[in-house]
C-alpha cells in the first residue's frame, strides 16, 4: 500500500488504487470529526465535548423543577446540575447520568455530587426511556438543538427511589425521605419546602462512581477511544473511503 | 516543482516516509504503532472544560463562539496611530455599555488566539438567523474581526484559557487608531443613530473620524439606553444580512484550513524529520 501526500497542493492520493485523491481539507475534516457531524449551534449550557462529539456535558444553574407524578406537580428546587449525555452516531441518545453541584464547574478534578432526586440510580444514570421518548424518531440535522428538550422533558416521570439511601444523601434529606415513609409524593413535598439558596448550600455526597469531573469526561471518551487499527495506511485509507 | 510525501507500507508492517529534496530524496522508516501515533497526535484533542456560554465549537475544539451577556467595558483609548504615541499624548478611559456579544475565537495548536471577531447582538442567540453587528471601535476591521496586539508566542495555552486569554486581549488591550474601519463605518452609516443624534449634543457630518467625541457621548449612556441604538451593519462583501449562521460558516471554513495546514505540516514534521 502507497499514499503520497502533495505537500504543495495539500492533495493525498492513493497511489495503488488510483482513483482516491481527496483535497487535505476534505482529509481534515474527516479527521478531525471522525464520522461525527457538526453539533450546530449549542445551547448556553454545554461545557464540554467529547473527541468523536457524541459524549457532551450540560450544565445548568440553580433553578425549580416541575415533578409530574399522577396528576400532581411539585415544585423542587434544583442546586447547579451537572449532565452527562453520551450519543451514538445516529445521534440517539445511549445514556445520560444527572449529577448536582453547589457551584460551576471550573476545573477537572471539581468533584460531583449524588442528585438525591428521584430520577436517577445510585451510578447517577437517569431512566433513558424518558430521554428516548424526548428526542422523538427520526435523527436530528444537528445534536445541538437537542440537548436541551432532552433535558428539560427528563423530570417529567420521577420514579426511581430505590437509589436514595443514606449513604449517598446530606443527613437532613435523608431525614426527610426517612419521615416520607417511602412515599414519592411526600417526599416531594418535602423538597419543595426547600429555598433555592439552601439547596444551593446544601453539603450533597460525592459521586461513589463519579467523584469528579475528570471521571465523568474519561466515561464520557470511552467510545471514542475504541477506533483500533494496527495500519496506519488502512487507517488512513478508511478516513479517504468516507469521503467518497 | 511539486513536493510529495511518499508513505510506503513495507511488508512487515513499518512505513516509510519518503520525501524528494534537492539532489535526491530524504526517508525515514518507522514502526506501524509510531506512524499511527503520529497520525492520531495530529488530531488528538484538547478536551477542556469549555467557558460558559460556548455557543459554537469546532470538531478539533479550537474554533469557537462565545457569547457574554451586556457588560460596562472600561476601555483605554489613544487618539493616535501606535507609532505616533509618545509621553505626551493622553490616554483616555471610557466605561461603556455594551450590548450582548458574540465573539468568533479561533485559537492555534498551541491554544494561542490567532483570530479574534466580535460583533454586537440585540439578544442572546435564539437561531442562525440572529443577526450580528459591529461595534464602532478601533482596532476593529469592517468584518469584525479584532486587530489582535502582538502576542507571547512561547506562551501555550489549554482551549480555555486560550479562550479566556482572546477576550481579555480584546478588552484589556489599548485602543489606538492604527485600524479604524468599523470606526469610519459607524461614521459614514450615522450609526448607531442614538450617538449621531443632532438634537442631543452635536456630531457634526464634517467632523474627523475619531473616537473620542462619539466614545463621550456613547459612555453617558446606560445598558438600558443601548435598546435604542442601532449598530452598523457588517461587511460582508455581497451586501447581505450577517448573521450567527453567516459567523458558523466562517468559522467551519477557518477550522478546516488552518486543520488542513497543520495536518500537512504535521505529519511532514513527524514523519520525514530531516525535512520537517
Amino acid at each position: 500500500m502507497k499514499l503520497r501526500i502533495d505537500t504543495q497542493t495539500a492533495v493525498l492520493s492513493d497511489t495503488e488504487v488510483g482513483t482516491i485523491e481527496v483535497s487535505a481539507n476534505d482529509l481534515a475534516m474527516v479527521f478531525f470529526t471522525n464520522g461525527a457531524n457538526d453539533l450546530g449551534l449549542l445551547p448556553p449550557a454545554v461545557r464540554w465535548v467529547s473527541a468523536d462529539g457524541l459524549g457532551i456535558v450540560l450544565e445548568r444553574p440553580p433553578s425549580v423543577v416541575n415533578f409530574l407524578v399522577g396528576e400532581q406537580t411539585h415544585t423542587v428546587p434544583l442546586p447547579w446540575t451537572v449532565w452527562g449525555l453520551r450519543f451514538n452516531r445516529m445521534r440517539q441518545l445511549l445514556h445520560a447520568h444527572l449529577f448536582v453541584r453547589m457551584q460551576p464547574i471550573s476545573m477537572m478534578n471539581d468533584p460531583l455530587f449524588f442528585a438525591p432526586y428521584p430520577v436517577t440510580d445510585a451510578e447517577g444514570e437517569a431512566k433513558l426511556k424518558v430521554f428516548s421518548e424526548a428526542g422523538g424518531g427520526g435523527m436530528p440535522a444537528e445534536l445541538g438543538t437537542t440537548l436541551l428538550p432532552s433535558i428539560e422533558n427528563f423530570w417529567q416521570v420521577p420514579t426511581i427511589i430505590d437509589a436514595l439511601a443514606s449513604d449517598n444523601m446530606p443527613e437532613e434529606w435523608f431525614e426527610l425521605y426517612d419521615k416520607s415513609g417511602g412515599d414519592l409524593h411526600a417526599y416531594l413535598d418535602g423538597l419543595s419546602s426547600i429555598s433555592i439558596q439552601d439547596v444551593v448550600n446544601t453539603e450533597f455526597r460525592v459521586s461513589q462512581k463519579f467523584p469528579d469531573v475528570d471521571a465523568l469526561f474519561t466515561f464520557l471518551n470511552t467510545d471514542a477511544e475504541t477506533n483500533e487499527d494496527p495500519s496506519p495506511l488502512t487507517y488512513f485509507r478508511g478516513l479517504m473511503e468516507k469521503l467518497l | 516543482m511539486t513536493v510529495q510525501i511518499e508513505l510506503i507500507e513495507k511488508l512487515d508492517g513499518a512505513v516509510e516516509a519518503t520525501e524528494a529534496v534537492f539532489g535526491g530524496t530524504r526517508s525515514a522508516v518507522h514502526t506501524a504503532e509510531d506512524t499511527l501515533e503520529a497520525v492520531r497526535a495530529v488530531v488528538s484533542r484538547d478536551n477542556a472544560i469549555l467557558p460558559p456560554v460556548t455557543r459554537w465549537v469546532s470538531a478539533s475544539g479550537r474554533h469557537v463562539i462565545l457569547e457574554r451577556p451586556p457588560m460596562i467595558a472600561t476601555i483605554r483609548y489613544f487618539g493616535k496611530k501606535l507609532g505616533d504615541i509618545d509621553e505626551t499624548t493622553v490616554e483616555q478611559v471610557y466605561d461603556l455599555p455594551i450590548p450582548w456579544m458574540v465573539y468568533g475565537i479561533s485559537l492555534n495548536d498551541k491554544g494561542q488566539p490567532y483570530d479574534v471577531r466580535a460583533y454586537a447582538s440585540e439578544r442572546p442567540i435564539r437561531g442562525a438567523n440572529d443577526r450580528l453587528y459591529l461595534l464602532p471601535l478601533p482596532n476593529y476591521y469592517r468584518d469584525g474581526r479584532f486587530c489582535l496586539p502582538n502576542m507571547d508566542l512561547s506562551q501555550e495555552f489549554t482551549i480555555s484559557e486560550g479562550i479566556n486569554y482572546a477576550y481579555n486581549l480584546v478588552w484589556g488591550s489599548n485602543f489606538n487608531m492604527d485600524v479604524t474601519e468599523a470606526l469610519q463605518r459607524a461614521w459614514q452609516n450615522r450609526a448607531p443613530g442614538y450617538l449621531f443624534d443632532e438634537s442631543r449634543v452635536p456630531i457634526k457630518q464634517g467632523s474627523r473620524v475619531s473616537g473620542a467625541n462619539l466614545y463621550k457621548r456613547w459612555a453617558e449612556c446606560s445598558l438600558d439606553d443601548l435598546a435604542k441604538f442601532s449598530w452598523p451593519k457588517v461587511e460582508t462583501g455581497g451586501g447581505g444580512t450577517f448573521r450567527v449562521g453567516s459567523l458558523i460558516n466562517q468559522l467551519r471554513n477557518e477550522a478546516v484550513q488552518y486543520n488542513a495546514n497543520y495536518l500537512i505540516n504535521t505529519l511532514r514534521a513527524r514523519l520525514v524529520p530531516a525535512v520537517g
